[in-house]
């Protein structure tokens, strides 16, 4: 794997190198201008032929949006997540349909989930998993999940008392306690 | 209308005579979710103690606390409910679960015939997803949110504090305490182990904050001796901490010293304003714990009060039993000083006998007593008459006063509690080379822990199964105790193991002083005999009812010869207990 990432470091620029969390799985974050090409040199030169999956990150602290690109090798039984970073405030990429046409699906996931736009997907505006979703997209971390539990919730439960817990136990004990 | 909705059936119909894409799950075996996968919750019943960490947590407010079983001490008898349309699976309640009893399963399908369903209380509500909790999402010991192990206490070096009575725990730094505050996840079960109700978690939140005065002010909503239980409390708090459950409960004592540490001067940060007078008297016999408490919030309230003490200083045992090493005299002045400061009159060197009695029973509207417990209990055997066995009471009494006592090179110490910790840490300060026999095994001792290993740490040998059997004159001048093994016998399913002798053989000490600290009584002589006939007591213990009334008018008790915990805290307590007995029993008598 080594000689891989050496390789790859002679052609692209290598943002960050990360050891994954167990033995056969490494990170490199990659700039965003050149992942299409990154993806293509590790599917055809080395067999990096499977895109496991796509996934998101928000860095909300950082005004960014990470995409991550999850390859598998058959051949070496190895994984390899190429990830870019977006700006958050232009979630904006283009699609890696052309290179693996899977993508279509996890694209689809993320523009509902994050609302990232994938130029070049054609289904990604079609419902994912949500129905009638009239809200900013819940994968965001401002996406107010209190509020939406409330105002779609309610209280369900509520012939169970809403309690404070803390004030019961401070109360359980005895009536002589606050003066 | 909506066309497309008229034709889309149609295109389902294309279907109608093609095979299915689907296909039935091969042996209706359905695929098991991954480790780790957040299912649903599960709630180990006999762990879980409703600190209510999990509803406090959780963002969506998908957790409500249910009252299921009557709360006990460290437990509050509620239990988590969970309603599934909230919940975000985030698991935050799993991570921050102090007991830990909060997991989740792997399982992925339920299906319900209505989602009102999708509310229930894990560990009560069976939903047979139960089994799976093995591979489902557990809390991580990496990423551990709680943070388990406290900060540890800075002491003198043991070699060195031997030679001294200078305080061995040297007391946190500013940023210790702070760090150690932080650790508090706030529940507050630790209340239920404080005999006086202290409002914990709220002082450590304000020592978290950076706000020790604050910290100060509601540490003294209850308690006026804090410095002194920051450094010598039982700490009965600590045990009930749910920290403790997985790891070391937070340092309360040592936090709620810190911050009464910080304050050389008590008067000018307690905010402590005495109601004006209000005429009526109340007369304290005995300048503890449980007196003191009661004169300062009597005081507080505008009641007169005035103390009896037989003492030079006020303070009780925790004067003249506890050694200095622990409590030194600075940290108790200070104490008193507030006290007197909001107008608490304390008479020092003034025992109380009958007549004395008598006439503070006639002058005052009430009289609270609280004399402790002084006199030292006897092993009831024979030769203990001799000159060189020494209550344990009487010896720390007259090193605390500053007097001085022969105990000789040798020493031994009969007894297993905080006392006999006492008496054997001082006589080897003394030079003497001292140590510990007990009846039961060191498991058993109720010394405080802490004060166990600080022994060990100082080099003195706790020897146990030891029972004494006679006090005999020993060779030179020495004297000699006669001994005999225990083997520990468990009688009951549950109970304390006792120590039975071992008949035949007797071994022997021969030393030059025996300190018998096993434990103490009230001594109630100075009552005068017609009262005292007429007062209702608990085998050696003055009964008192929940406002610390006795059965004789006018007259209330607290503190060791009217509980049988007989710790400073309790003690406390009952002060508190009686300022509210004493007002209700004032205001109603008009």
């Amino acid at each position: 794997m080594e000689q891989t990432i050496k390789k790859l470091e002679n052609i692209f620029k290598i943002v960050k190198k990360e050891k994954g969390k167990r033995e056969n799985l490494n990170i490199l974050e990659v700039e965003k201008d050149s992942l299409h090409a990154v993806l293509s040199y590790l599917r055809d030169n080395e067999s990096f032929k499977h895109l496991a999956l796509v996934s998101c990150v928000d860095w909300i602290e950082d005004n960014k949006f990470q995409l991550s690109y999850i390859l598998w090798s058959y051949q070496r039984r190895v994984n390899l997540i190429i990830k870019i970073f977006i700006d958050r405030d232009k979630p904006e990429f283009k699609t890696i349909m052309n290179l693996f046409p899977q993508a279509e699906v996890y694209e689809r996931e993320i523009k509902e989930l994050y609302g990232v736009n994938f130029e070049g997907n054609p289904t990604q505006d079609e419902e994912f998993v949500l129905e009638d979703w009239d809200q900013i997209p819940p994968m965001r971390r401002d996406f107010d999940t209190l509020k939406y539990s409330n105002e779609m919730f309610g209280d369900r439960d509520s012939e169970v008392k809403k309690t404070n817990i803390r004030k019961i136990i401070s109360d359980y004990t005895d009536e002589w306690r606050r003066k | 209308m909506d066309i497309k909705g008229i034709l889309k059936p149609l295109t389902a119909w294309k279907r109608a005579f093609k095979p299915p894409h689907t296909i039935e799950v091969p042996n209706k075996v359905t695929r098991e979710g991954a480790e780790r996968y957040r299912g649903f919750h599960v709630n180990d019943m006999d762990k879980c103690i409703g600190c209510g960490t999990c509803a406090a947590i959780c963002e969506n407010e998908a957790i409500k606390m249910i009252p299921i079983n009557d709360p006990d001490k460290g437990n509050s008898g509620y239990r988590p409910r969970i309603d599934y349309g909230r919940c975000c699976w985030c698991a935050l309640c799993v991570d921050i679960c102090p007991t830990g009893s909060l997991e989740m399963t792997n399982e992925y399908t339920w299906v319900r015939e209505t989602g009102d369903e999708f509310i229930f209380t894990p560990g009560i509500d069976i939903i047979g997803h139960e089994d799976k909790k093995d591979k489902g999402f557990k809390k991580d010991d990496k990423l551990n949110f709680l943070h388990l192990e406290r900060v540890p206490m800075r002491e003198l070096d043991p070699k060195e504090r031997t030679q001294t009575f200078a305080e061995a725990v040297l007391g946190y730094s500013e940023e210790e305490a702070r760090a150690e505050a932080e650790r508090c996840v706030g529940c507050g079960l630790c209340i239920s182990g404080c005999p006086d109700r202290m409002h914990i978690p709220d002082y450590i939140r304000a020592i978290a904050e950076g706000n020790d005065q604050k910290s100060l002010n509601i540490i003294y909503e209850n308690n006026p001796l804090p410095e002194m239980c920051g450094k010598v409390c039982t700490r009965r708090c600590e045990f009930e901490c749910s920290l403790g459950h997985l790891g070391e409960p937070v340092a309360i004592r040592w936090l709620k010293r810190y911050v009464v540490e910080q304050f050389d001067d008590l008067k000018k940060y307690v905010d402590a304003k005495p109601e004006p007078l209000n005429g009526k008297k109340v007369g304290i016999i005995g300048a503890g714990p449980a007196g003191l408490t009661a004169a300062y919030y009597l005081r507080l309230k505008g009641y007169e009060t005035e103390i009896f003490e037989a003492a030079p200083k006020a303070g009780g045992m925790t004067f003249l039993g506890i050694p200095k090493y622990r409590f030194p005299i600075p940290s108790l002045d200070k104490q008193v000083e507030l006290i007197e400061s909001v107008g608490v009159k304390i008479n020092y060197n003034s025992p109380v006998d009958s007549k004395k009695f008598k006439k503070i029973y006639d002058k005052y509207d009430a009289v609270f007593i609280a004399t402790g417990a002084p006199k030292g209990m006897s092993m009831r055997i024979d030769g203990e008459d001799h000159p060189k066995v020494l209550a344990a009471i009487d010896f720390l009494k007259t090193i605390n006063l500053g007097g001085t006592v022969d105990i000789g090179k040798e020493v031994v110490v009969v007894g297993g509690g905080n006392v006999a910790i006492d008496a054997v840490r001082v006589s080897k300060r003394l030079g003497a080379n001292s140590y510990i026999a007990y009846r039961r095994r060191v498991v058993d001792m109720p010394a405080d822990e802490e004060e166990i290993e600080a022994t060990e740490a100082e080099g003195i040998p706790i020897y146990t199964q030891i029972i004494p059997l006679r006090v005999e004159d020993g060779p030179k001048g020495k004297v000699k105790l006669i001994y005999g093994k225990a083997k520990m016998v468990q009688e009951k399913e549950g109970a304390r193991p006792r120590p039975v002798l071992i008949e035949g053989k007797e071994y022997e000490y021969v030393v030059d002083s025996i300190i018998v600290a096993i434990g103490q009584r009230p001594d109630l002589d100075f009552i005068p005999e017609d009262i005292r006939n007429k007062l209702e007591m608990e085998k050696r213990i003055i009964k008192v009812d929940k406002r610390q009334m006795t059965n004789i008018d006018k007259v209330f008790a607290g503190g060791d010869l009217a509980n049988w915990t007989a710790d400073a805290i309790s003690a406390i307590a009952d002060g508190l207990r009686a300022v509210k007995g004493i007002e209700l029993y004032l205001s109603s008598k008009k």
